[in-house]
């Protein structure tokens, strides 16, 4: 579904090269709920921006469903990309639309006639169990609520897959593992694959069904979680996942670095 | 006190409709191409969507030069270029002129300012979904920044009103070359006065609009 190939990312600062991302391949499965977890400036969501190009890789390839996505001509990609969903940490909803006009965008996109737009739009609010909120504006909106606004959104046009930058760290704790169930059922319901960014590891890996774990800019190992684990965890990170998630030590060793 | 204001109403009235004409024309072809200046200001900025800095270095070089002018000095300077549009320098129309052409890189900036407050979140999220430049542009840009656009346009509407008085110099007419005569030359307080409450009056008014629009088209809060 998605084959990235030794992508690599430099950012020039005024002194030296940083390397955000590192020589990183990936395989990620149709149907995947895939994890990508790090601490804050492992590279991971400047290599969930290079899934649909927000960001341009320096090196590697890009490949989604065969097709290598730095061979598409500007017009082939911005169509490319009303396949690949995305939602954000800070939901990016535009503030002067209703959250049924928000979830019309996308559609408005790509040409579709103003009455299917909204019944498209209902259709994927009622999904994510908004059909009481759709005359709402954002500002009257819930953090957790405003989130599924924009996965409404962001499904709205069936993509393939939905790309999502840490889209439980901007809500409250208690309305973080909606968020989650709600990603759930869209990869269940309409078989959307999901890659998840998010340095909240504990909560992320209980959805995923693989997890690569990045540290500076590269992915230092990776689990599939639908099996027992055997191998050794090598990584703090994997590590604090796999051994006693609560333990007191750990707890500071992860404050320590974090 | 009124028989020194009855008489002049007739041509009050015109000094009037003489204003509203030279502001809405002004305001008008100002927003027009204020925009398109603005918005072409913003995305050739570095970083932005369509960045290009010679682009963005000259617009800014001629946004500037122009807008260094004080504006009655703007007016004589540019007055063969008036006579080369309108074919004369004087008069109502002629004194548009140099007003859209002060009017257009102020509304610029206030385009470029009222674009730079959208969130660059909300624009990633428009170009995720594959939205072409023109797109963004309509349906987020302006959507997002239109309370600051409106608020723009009234500050403009009265800044020009204002403006519009000094067109008296090059035979502008209007209701501040109405003021100057009566009110100045001829000393009639009396007919000053009540022009300048109603100058205050429309002022009032303009703002107040404004103000209502502004409210009507803000949902941030």
């Amino acid at each position: 579904m998605i084959k990235i190939s030794n992508l690599k990312k430099v950012y020039q600062t005024s002194d030296v090269p940083f390397i955000a991302v590192n020589d990183v391949s990936l395989d990620i499965q149709a149907k995947d709920i895939y994890g990508i977890i790090g601490f804050s400036g492992a590279g991971k969501s400047t290599l969930l921006r290079m899934m649909n190009l927000l960001e341009y890789p320096d090196e590697g390839t890009i490949e989604i469903s065969g097709q290598p996505l730095l061979k598409l001509s500007n017009k082939e990609l911005l169509n490319k990309r009303k396949s690949i969903g995305m939602i954000f940490q800070h939901f990016n909803l535009l503030t002067n639309r209703t959250a049924v006009e928000n979830v019309e965008l996308p559609l408005e996109f790509a040409g579709v006639n103003k009455k299917e737009r909204r019944e498209r739009a209902l259709k994927a609010l009622e999904i994510v169990d908004l059909s009481d909120k759709i005359n709402n504006f954002p500002a009257k909106l819930s953090g957790g609520q405003k989130q599924r606004v924009a996965i409404a959104r962001a499904i709205v046009t069936h993509p393939e897959i939905l790309l999502c930058d840490e889209p439980t760290s901007a809500v409250d704790p208690q309305t973080k593992e909606s968020i989650l169930q709600y990603l759930q059922k869209v990869n269940e319901q309409m078989g959307i694959t999901i890659v998840i960014v998010s340095h909240e590891m504990q909560l992320i890996s209980k959805i995923c069904n693989r997890v690569a774990v990045m540290e500076n800019g590269s992915v230092v190992e990776e689990f599939d979680l639908t099996k027992p684990i055997e191998q050794e965890p090598k990584s703090l990170i994997s590590k604090i996942l796999f051994n006693e998630l609560t333990s007191e030590t750990q707890q500071k060793e992860l404050r320590h670095v974090g | 006190m009124l028989d020194k204001v009855i008489p002049v109403i007739p041509e009050l009235k015109v000094a009037i409709l003489q204003t509203f004409y030279m502001v809405s024309v002004t305001v008008i072809l100002g927003v027009i191409f204020g925009t398109l200046v603005g918005t072409l200001l913003y995305l050739t900025r570095t970083g932005s969507i369509s960045a290009n800095k010679p682009m963005n270095t000259i617009l800014n070089a001629i946004v500037n030069f122009i807008r260094s002018f004080p504006f009655l000095i703007l007016a004589i300077a540019i007055v063969p270029l008036t006579r080369l549009i309108v074919g004369t320098s004087i008069g109502t129309t002629a004194a548009i002129v140099p007003l859209t052409i002060s009017c257009i890189p102020y509304f610029a900036r206030f385009v470029e300012s009222a674009l730079l407050e959208v969130n660059r979140g909300v624009i990633e999220a428009a170009q995720a979904m594959g939205a072409t430049k023109f797109q963004i542009v309509h349906k987020v840009l302006f959507s997002e920044a239109r309370s600051g656009l409106a608020n723009a346009i009234t500050i403009i509407t009265i800044s020009y009103f204002s403006y519009s008085t000094i067109v008296g110099i090059v035979g502008g007419g209007g209701i501040g070359d109405f003021a100057i005569r009566y009110g100045f030359y001829r000393f009639e307080t009396t007919v000053l006065i009540v022009t300048i409450a109603i100058i205050i009056l429309i002022v009032q008014l303009i703002q107040f609009t404004g103000n209502y629009i502004v409210k009507k088209l803000d949902k941030r809060f």
